[in-house]
């Protein structure tokens, strides 16, 4: 085969292994949403659930108010802040998987989330009735559930990096700290901890925690002065 | 435990159980047990509450440069904490004790007459009793180890000074305990973060 023939065979062959490449690239690449929503498809009943407070309650309360609550740049905290990022949100849970940082929603999470966003995000559910929304409330089982689970056992967990100081009841009585005076909560180790505003508050703001909100330092305030008994 | 180590007569036997107690030190820390090393990590946060509360000065925050431990008071006081601000100026340096319980539940508080707020070393991150508890809790987490042990055990004074490592500062606290002549160098960040430690005579 003379040098030119040979220049010409690689030339033909480089082409069609780039066409053939290209091809499979946007076979597999495509827009993405086609295969995404065949991943996350919800029945119709399971849609009909979908809302901000259904998707408040099972995706961003567990997953990522303890962030992006509200004192952070993305809030989720309430419909409207929600509403801006959308998008933003589409892209780093789905296409980047930059969040949430350990990428912890579960396949039903994100199927919930997806298929919410997919629907334009309605703000109430078609459902007739609506599953029933937790609501917080000055117990322990209350302030445990809605409030430490979600914001503060990341960090204050046993084996976790602030176990030293760890939030069940017992603890919470017995801690040579003070964290739960009853009936005290000025004193109180736990309110000075989640109201003070230097560097020392809980959760941290240096960590990119955003502080709690007023129904939840309410919430455990009442629980306090009222004995801290329940 | 500790008045009753105080009271025997037999240093033979003051020994014997202080040595058992450095062999079962890891147990002790697992169990949370009060030694004069969590009476230390314990007065850095009472310092802080108390600033909180506005009960203390600020200064105590910023300037509080030793602890020193003792086993002493009438009952129910099982500790005392003796705190030092850095040299003022002029004057004494401000001090506070604190006292605990044989729990460790802190019991009051008293800021010794006399004393001037000290000279502001000026942490450029985390305060005075923010890098001594952090220092704690290297203790309190190495208790097993060794060369640890003596401090976590017998914890008598720390001191919170700043120095240089790899041309970086840092801040050192320098811990001494009634089991060992030697000391205990731990060098943290300016951040609380743990850079080193060393033990020497």
């Amino acid at each position: 085969m003379t040098l030119i023939t040979k220049a010409r065979t690689s030339v033909f062959w480089f082409v069609l292994t780039g066409f053939l490449y290209g091809c499979n690239y946007s076979k597999n690449k495509g827009d993405g949403t086609g295969d995404i929503a065949q991943s996350y498809s919800l029945s119709a009943e399971q849609k009909s659930l979908l809302s901000y407070s259904y998707v408040y309650q099972n995706v961003f309360l567990p997953k990522c108010i303890s962030c992006h609550g509200n004192s952070g740049s993305v809030n989720l905290e309430s419909y409207e802040n929600t509403l801006p990022h959308l998008e933003t949100m589409r892209r780093v849970v789905f296409e980047s998987k930059t969040m949430p940082k350990n990428n912890s929603l579960s396949n039903e999470e994100k199927a919930i989330l997806w298929n919410w966003i997919d629907l334009g995000a309605p703000k109430e559910s078609k459902a007739q009735s609506e599953p029933p929304v937790l609501k917080l409330t000055p117990t322990f089982d209350s302030i445990f559930k809605l409030i430490f689970q979600v914001k503060c056992l990341s960090c204050h967990g046993e084996s976790k990096v602030a176990k030293r100081i760890l939030l069940d009841k017992i603890s919470l009585f017995n801690s040579p700290l003070e964290l739960v005076l009853p009936g005290n909560p000025e004193e109180s180790g736990l309110i000075i901890a989640i109201e003070r505003e230097d560097e020392k508050r809980m959760p941290p703001d240096k960590e990119g925690y955003s502080k709690l909100n007023e129904s939840e330092i309410s919430a455990i305030r009442t629980w306090i002065i009222n004995g801290a008994k329940d | 435990m500790f008045r009753i180590l105080k009271n025997l007569n037999g240093g033979f036997m003051k020994k014997q159980i202080l040595t058992l107690l450095m062999v079962f030190a890891p147990i002790l820390a697992f169990a949370e047990v009060v030694t004069p090393a969590k009476i230390a990590e314990l007065t850095a946060h009472r310092i802080d509450r108390l600033v909180s509360l506005k009960k203390i000065d600020t200064s105590f925050n910023t300037r509080t440069e030793s602890i020193v431990i003792s086993s002493e008071g009438p009952a129910p006081v099982a500790y005392k904490a003796l705190v030092s601000q850095t040299k003022p100026t002029e004057g004494e340096p401000l001090q506070l004790e604190i006292y605990f319980d044989a729990t460790a539940k802190p019991l009051s508080f008293k800021v010794l007459p006399g004393g001037v707020a000290g000279i502001d070393p000026q942490w450029p991150d985390k305060d005075a009793v923010s890098l001594l508890e952090y220092s704690m809790h290297e203790i309190l987490e190495n208790a097993a180890d060794e060369q640890v042990s003596p401090f976590y055990v017998g914890l008598t004074s720390v001191v919170l000074s700043k120095d240089t490592m790899h041309n970086m500062p840092a801040a050192k606290i320098q811990v001494t305990s009634s089991l060992t002549t030697k000391k205990l160098n731990i060098y943290l960040m300016p951040d609380g973060s743990f850079m080193s430690s060393e033990v020497v005579p």
